[in-house]
């Protein structure tokens, strides 16, 4: 089975956008993901988005600008049978800090229960499961390397054993993300996932991928 | 078309009990508990202070607590063969280290990262494929085997050796607390009287290898992981959904994937952690798909804990045993069944019919379900 691209978001230092459908915002100075209107990224507002870890939220960012890339419009309301595979080497690693940082600064009596929820390294992809009512597969993994590819492996066995009918794959790095929304082939695609893979395999930085990304989707690479 | 079968070759365990799957299945079937009192750090502070742990460990050494534990598992297993695939499971994995240091200042708190964690077990246990690590809150391993099994059926990889681990920490101990997920007395999943979880550590290994490869190396097998099922509620960060929709549709897909129906399934490991919410949610869901008739049903927690990221794999190989004995174990700690456990779970070792199938079921944080089929061959 063919997999393909139908959606993809991303996020880097520069702002965030769609390839798709060609929606970029560049950050004016000093804004970040932190200060930006999130009109821009959510159609409807993130429970509790103030209080979420920054995995979390660039996990629901990226996931939002992917799913709207493909015009699919999905809410805690409307369930879909999509799943998400989410890459990031350093895990829960900051959370895991600040946790047990607050925990040991608390006398080692209290901790707070929720910031151990994001100590676990699937939590972000759970925040978005809830969000955006994704009810297939959900898993963080990381490799040595390579991470989002990957993803968009294990995430493209899913939909060719019909474990799901569309994939979310995505990779968080140094705090810049990019998903791609994976489907059997069937409908409007952007590219085939081999085709973005290849692309981005010798990237660095989401930025690069981007660029690669637009080209591929446009028929000039 | 003919699919790839995936066969378990080869398995091993360590858990409080101790090295080996012989010694917790003892344990199992002789109604005991490895959840004690506590030693590892002070837990005065805490709403509970017992907990199922290896004995031997030395916390905040050099080693972290997961490689003290693979390190003994690492001699009981042979070198896998070569280009054989890793998939390793946990959520906290070395975690200790980025509490030593907290607490101490001694190390490197990055010691703690799950992909250092992957290229030092690749190390121990010899693996030259592909390595990932997959986390999935308390079904990490059931999701690591259930991808494993789909690279050999799909063709991908000829060899998995799926490794799961996690320990008692502080850190995930105060977590749990903060959650008042702990029971003060050992977890007595399907009672009517839990209270909570009890927690729990382990490491498990498992390497699994598509039937021709098998054949043709000479190794022997009796049990395929047939099907499996994997979804999210989509409901709430730390509770399953009330309806049990997303266990049910895990277990459905895992059934079709093994091309079997409800009533070829013998008997059920259920996740059953103790806690009121999540037994009841996979109680619902097995009353909803196993409706002509109640199935055996047990959970290994009372007896050794909630091993976290290991619990799956654990439960996979505790299941495997069972499958070959014709028995299914009681669940410990059980007096008396809530009602809609009763004639499903068992404070007394049950059988089931011959040629059935063996459902692993699993739940966790973010909504997560799997299950996994069994098969005898």
């Amino acid at each position: 089975m063919k997999i393909s691209v139908y959606g993809i978001g991303w996020l880097s230092k520069r702002g965030y956008g769609a390839v798709g459908s060609r929606f970029e915002h560049h950050f004016a100075d000093g804004e970040t993901l932190r200060t930006i209107a999130r009109g821009d990224l959510f159609s409807r507002s993130v429970k509790n988005y103030g209080r979420l870890d920054d995995m979390s939220r660039l996990t629901l960012a990226a996931v939002s600008l992917a799913l709207r890339d493909a015009a699919l419009d999905s809410s805690a309301q409307n369930k879909q049978h999509t799943g998400i595979a989410g890459a990031a080497a350093a895990g829960s690693y900051a959370t895991d800090m600040e946790f047990f940082a607050d925990y040991l600064a608390n006398g080692r009596t209290l901790s707070r229960a929720n910031l151990f929820i994001y100590t676990l390294p699937s939590s972000p992809l759970g925040e978005a499961a809830i969000h955006f009512g994704l009810t297939g597969p959900l898993f963080y993994l990381t490799t040595v390397d390579g991470s989002l590819a990957a993803a968009a492996g294990m995430a493209a066995g899913i939909i060719s054993e019909k474990g799901a009918a569309l994939m979310l794959a995505g990779e968080i790095r140094d705090d810049e993300a990019l998903y791609l929304l994976l489907g059997d082939g069937s409908g409007r695609i952007l590219c085939t996932m081999e085709e973005a893979l290849t692309a981005i395999a010798p990237c660095r930085g989401v930025d690069n991928m981007v660029d690669k990304l637009k080209l591929i989707t446009r028929g000039s690479l | 078309m003919k699919l790839r079968k995936a066969v378990i070759v080869d398995s091993g365990i360590i858990t409080p009990f101790g090295n080996g799957v012989e010694p917790c299945w003892r344990g199992l079937m002789e109604n005991r508990t490895a959840v004690v009192p506590l030693q590892r750090f002070a837990t005065a502070q805490f709403g509970a202070a017992i907990a199922a742990t290896i004995s031997g460990l030395e916390y905040h050494a050099n080693l972290s607590l997961v490689m003290q534990m693979l390190a003994q598992l690492s001699r009981s297993l042979p070198v896998p063969p070569a280009g054989t695939d890793l998939l390793l499971a946990t959520t906290k994995g070395e975690i200790d280290f980025l509490e030593k240091y907290l607490l101490t200042g001694a190390g490197d708190p990055q010691e703690s990262r799950l992909d250092r964690l992957l290229a030092k077990v690749a190390a121990l246990f010899g693996v030259t494929g592909s390595k990932a690590v997959i986390s999935a809150a308390c079904t990490s391993s059931a999701v690591a085997a259930s991808r494993a099994a789909a690279m050999i059926r799909s063709g991908e990889s000829s060899s998995v050796l799926v490794i799961a681990c996690d320990a008692v920490t502080e850190f995930i101990y105060s977590g749990f607390s903060s959650l008042m997920a702990l029971d003060t007395v050992p977890a007595r999943p399907f009672d009517r009287n839990r209270k909570g979880l009890s927690v729990g550590e382990a490491a498990a290994c498992l390497l699994l290898m598509s039937e021709e490869r098998a054949v043709a190396e000479g190794y022997s097998f009796s049990t395929e992981i047939a099907g499996w099922g994997m979804s999210d509620d989509a409901n709430h960060m730390t509770g399953p959904s009330r309806e049990s929709e997303g266990m049910v549709r895990a277990i459905q897909t895992a059934l079709k994937s093994a091309a079997l129906l409800p009533e070829d399934v013998g008997f059920i490991s259920a996740h059953g952690t103790g806690t009121s919410y999540n037994d009841a949610m996979e109680m619902r869901g097995f009353h909803a798909v196993f409706r002509a008739a109640p199935l055996p049903v047990y959970s290994i927690k009372g007896a050794v804990g909630h091993t976290m990221g290991a619990a799956g794999l654990l439960e996979i190989i505790l299941a495997q045993r069972a499958l070959a004995e014709m028995t299914v174990p009681l669940t410990v700690n059980l007096q008396d069944p809530d009602e809609d456990a009763l004639g499903w779970a068992s404070a007394a070792a049950q059988t089931f019919a011959a040629n059935k199938a063996a459902l692993v079921t699993n739940a966790g944080f973010s909504g997560v379900n799997t299950a996994v089929v069994l098969k005898r061959l």
